[in-house]
């Protein structure tokens, strides 16, 4: 007889997905809601937010330069490949091309007026340490040489050549963050290295845009895909936070694609084998999709955008949230009716949900946000699709297939009768328990850890392979390890900067540079001394100046008028009155936050970073940065922590499972035990142990437990089985192709699951095998 | 009408400039050594006298150029020959301050390195291979910005420098060549 149709709530549920598709189109109008800066995924490490803000701008400088070296066999081939280059990059708009020779200028022009006073170490042993006359013959003697002619400054500025030498001192940092030990030497007036045979030329460049805005993400990947075709790809290396954020969000859509097609794929074909007929296929399809969208509003709602690694592990999320859509087609098809079928399945559905929701909740409470976006995403899609299911069952009608289900023969024939073998005297809880505590033994003995940062790369190993080569040829600044200083005031900032300069280089690490903001800006107190020694030794009566005259047989007078400034002390603020921008994009980040002065120490070179904190141990206001350390740390703190959470999760579960099944609830748990320790035990061994194998166990739980909670309700016959075994399929096909991921977190979740799920699902049958009749 | 006959007297005459370029970048490349004296006047805008300094200097093929200056004030400046293509080294000085950018200029005059002239100027020659003039004009901001014009001048060889800096300074060098001796290929 045929069930009446009621449309009321199908109805009422499609208007609620209706609405959040809306409210997804209508965000997604207005403003980006998806981006991929991995590190926002992670909680901050604990320091003051001022810290915070000067660590975040030190590294938003270093995320808008990019580098581009591009080659030839021959000088003049590198030379016209540049030139596209260059074409290419002024037509683009997002990229701009930068010019040293900017910078030169700005320099030259903005210490002008200040050069009796800016005195290098060199220099100020030189003033210390010479009579008059000594330092006389030296300026005549350089006078003389071939390479005097070139001064930034003219002899009647800069008689001393004081000038010279304090901007020779910026050079380092005016070569674009190139070690001045790097061989650079100019062709058409670009700077190029030899790799072997091959000549590169270098681009230093800057980015308009943010680099981790997906469309200029997009513009800079197209770009890209332009100057590859124009020069070709080998003759092109690049680097810049822009190209990793691209190809990260490049790999993670493709995975995104990758995994929801397979997940799709796989959920029609096993639909199509097992059920012969488009309606359950049809409410499959309709569960996910619910589910998908209800999850990816929930996410916008609350954190107004989803990273894409979310996305991805959200992709995932279609082989646990089609279990309730298996059980409920297999079941309404045996029982004939999707209204009993419905009611029958109501109480285990809702526990299977409970039991996986309560599980993602957890990690809400971790202060992980890319956590609490996964968390969200997992338990909402479910949420969706567990009402999708209760709701539109009742629609598609499954029980109207008249077609034979495949798969029931395969059950009776071979797996019923194995598990009813190996269960028969209490075979198979010796055996289980041997297999949990071989498996207990297994995790504790091989327990390497992995909590390097390398695992959170997501723009795949050519991109990396390309940046260690660059780093190889051209050692570039460590955006990774710097010194912060703080002060109360400029002054003291400055004279802190000198200190830590002194003592740090003092090591004589060699091929190792570190850029401070004293070495642009001298402290108040050394420009004082600086002057009051110059007057001292070269421009007083009777002094270096005078012997200089004499030798050069010229009136002193005039020469002394012009090159002798009266003393002004040059500030931040004169530093860049006039030549703003050059100079400002030079200097090392340096802000007042707070009434508070900040500024960070660049370190241009392999530095040992003990030795580094041992020298700043004493100086207080020094704080030695190493963000991959600190990640490193973060990684390691949360993977005991979210190890912790997991064990309470899973307690609680098993409590509750326990007040509702009592002695029912060690078959339901103790397989899901087994499943975890196994995946644990093989990521570890095979991988190390990572925070994210550690996340990827609560997917294994709420997949693995709903099989239990399913065959203790259900008993282990045909359609249980059938049900638990398209689910679980479709999860281990989803997560196998996770494991070739080139993104580590997705093949390290992948792993876990695939072994996890694949255990549970060969094991969890043998705990209901005896008090299962005969199907 | 005239501008047109000029345009085509600068179009017809290019190949021929690129021609004396090249045949005079040759015949300096044939040179296997050379040594004869120096006379360097150095004037600045701010004395009334320009700074007058002599000396000697020895080139060798291959090996590099010895700077010796040896009145008022003695100096010697060493530029040998780089690997791979004749770049030249300093010592003392780091190879890629704007101080070592004369030393590799004057080497590169010396050897005929054409290539490492361009890495810096573009390069135009007038005259003929028996009295030369090659004018060079810095190439980008980080060169003009110090270097306004370089001329060399020559016949069989090199004979004459003038620099001429971007803040009104000038230096002039004149050689006399004692000893030469070139090669056939």
């Amino acid at each position: 007889m045929t069930e009446p149709r009621s449309w009321r709530l199908p109805l009422i549920y499609l208007a609620i997905v209706a609405a959040a598709l809306l409210y997804i189109a209508v965000q997604a109008n207005q403003r980006p809601i998806a981006y991929n800066n991995i590190t926002q995924l992670l909680p901050e490490y604990h320091r003051s937010p001022a810290m915070a803000q000067m660590i975040a701008m030190s590294a938003d400088r270093f995320e808008q330069e990019l580098l581009f070296l591009v080659g030839g066999d021959t000088l003049d081939q590198a030379n016209e490949r540049y030139m596209m280059l260059q074409a290419a990059l002024s037509a683009n708009g997002q990229v701009r091309l930068q010019d040293s020779g900017d910078l030169t200028a700005a320099a030259i022009a903005a210490y002008k007026p200040y050069i009796n006073q800016l005195l290098r170490q060199e220099t100020l042993a030189q003033l210390q340490s010479r009579t008059p006359a000594q330092l006389s013959d030296a300026a005549m003697a350089e006078l003389f040489s071939l390479g005097s002619a070139i001064r930034p400054y003219a002899f009647s500025d800069d008689p001393f050549g004081l000038g010279s030498s304090w901007l020779q001192g910026l050079a380092k940092g005016m070569q674009g963050g190139v070690q001045e030990s790097v061989q650079l030497d100019t062709y058409q007036g670009i700077p190029y290295m030899l790799e072997g045979d091959k000549a590169w030329m270098l681009a230093s460049a800057r980015l308009a845009g943010e680099p981790f805005n997906l469309a200029t993400q997009a513009l800079v990947s197209g770009l890209l895909t332009e100057l590859q075709l124009l020069v070709g790809q080998e003759n092109l290396l690049y680097s810049g936070i822009v190209f990793h954020a691209a190809a990260g969000a490049d790999l993670a859509r493709k995975e995104i694609s990758t995994v929801g097609l397979a997940s799709l794929l796989s959920v029609i074909a096993l639909a199509l084998v097992v059920f012969r007929s488009a309606r359950p296929l049809a409410l499959l399809l309709a569960t996910l999709t619910c589910g998908v969208i209800l999850a990816l509003a929930a996410c916008v709602l609350l954190f107004g955008r989803v990273h894409l690694v979310t996305l991805a592990f959200g992709a995932t999320l279609l082989g646990v949230a089609i279990d309730y859509g298996f059980h409920f087609a297999v079941k309404a098809r045996r029982i004939g009716s999707s209204h009993q079928a419905g009611r029958v399945l109501r109480a285990p559905l809702a526990l299977a949900l409970a039991s996986s929701v309560c599980a993602y909740s957890f990690q809400l409470l971790a202060p992980f946000p890319g956590l609490q976006q996964m968390a969200v995403f997992s338990a909402v899609g479910l949420i969706g699709a567990w009402a999708a299911v209760l709701c539109l069952g009742g629609v598609f009608r499954p029980e109207q297939i008249k077609s034979q289900l495949r798969g029931a023969a395969l059950f009776h024939r071979f797996f019923f009768p194995a598990y009813r073998r190996l269960a028969i005297g209490g075979q198979a809880p010796k055996l289980i328990c041997v297999l949990l505590v071989a498996a207990t033994a297994l995790v504790i003995a091989l327990l390497p850890v992995d909590d390097d940062v390398k695992n959170l790369n997501t723009s795949g190993r050519e991109l990396l392979s390309m940046e260690e080569r660059i780093t190889q040829l051209m050692s570039r600044p460590s955006i990774g390890r710097f010194v912060v200083l703080q002060a109360d005031s400029l002054e003291q900032l400055l004279l802190s900067s000198e200190a830590v300069v002194t003592r740090l280089e003092r090591q004589g690490m060699t091929d190792v540079q570190f850029d401070a903001i004293s070495s642009w800006l001298p402290s108040k107190a050394s420009q004082e001394r600086n002057y009051e020694l110059v007057q001292q030794k070269l421009f007083s009566a009777g002094t270096a100046i005078d012997q200089l005259c004499a030798q050069l047989k010229t009136q002193c007078e005039p020469l002394r008028s012009q090159a002798n400034r009266p003393y002004s002390y040059m500030s931040l603020d004169k530093l860049l009155a006039q030549q703003g921008l050059a100079l400002a994009l030079a200097l090392p980040v340096t802000k007042n936050i707070d009434s508070r002065w900040y500024s960070a120490v660049t370190i241009n070179g392999q530095v040992d970073a003990e030795i580094i904190k041992q020298e700043l141990a004493t100086i207080p206001s020094a704080v030695y940065i190493d963000r991959e350390a600190e990640i490193s740390a973060i990684l390691h703190h949360y993977r005991k922590a979210i190890g912790l959470w997991s064990v309470l999760a899973f307690s609680v579960v098993f409590l509750a499972l326990l007040a509702l099944f009592r002695a029912n609830a060690i078959p339901v748990a103790a397989p899901v035990l087994l499943s975890l320790l196994l995946a644990l035990a093989c990521a570890s061994w095979l991988q190390g142990l990572t925070l994210f194998h550690v996340f990827a166990l609560l997917l294994v739980f709420g997949i693995c437990l709903d099989a239990g909670i399913f065959y203790n309700s259900q008993g282990l016959q045909e359609d249980t089985w059938l049900a638990v075994t398209l689910s679980n399929l479709t999860s281990m096909l989803v997560f196998a192709f996770l494991c070739f991921s080139q993104v580590p977190v997705l093949q390290q979740f992948g792993l876990v699951v695939l072994i996890g799920v694949g255990c549970s699902w060969l094991v969890t049958p043998l705990f209901f095998a005896e008090r299962s009749k005969s199907a | 009408m005239k501008a047109g006959w000029l345009l085509a007297f600068c179009w017809l005459s290019l190949p021929a400039q690129a021609d004396l370029l090249s045949e005079v970048a040759g015949q300096i490349q044939r040179t296997e050594y050379l040594s004869g004296q120096f006379q360097q006047e150095k004037h600045i805008q701010v004395l009334p006298l320009p700074l007058v300094s002599t000396g000697v200097f020895q080139y060798q093929r291959g090996e590099g150029v010895v700077w010796e200056l040896q009145t008022p004030t003695r100096q010697t400046l060493t530029i040998d020959a780089g690997r791979g293509g004749g770049r030249a080294a300093v010592k003392g000085k780091p190879r890629d301050s704007m101080t070592g950018l004369v030393e590799r200029l004057l080497f590169s005059v010396f050897s005929g390195d054409l290539a490492a002239l361009q890495g810096y100027f573009s390069v135009a020659a007038k005259g003929q291979t028996s009295d030369w003039e090659l004018q060079l004009t810095p190439l980008g901001q980080t060169v003009s910005q110090f270097i306004g014009d370089v001329r060399i001048y020559g016949g069989r060889h090199l004979s004459k420098v003038t620099i001429m800096e971007a803040n009104g300074d000038s230096t002039v060098i004149d050689m006399s060549i004692a000893k030469a001796s070139v090669s056939n290929d």
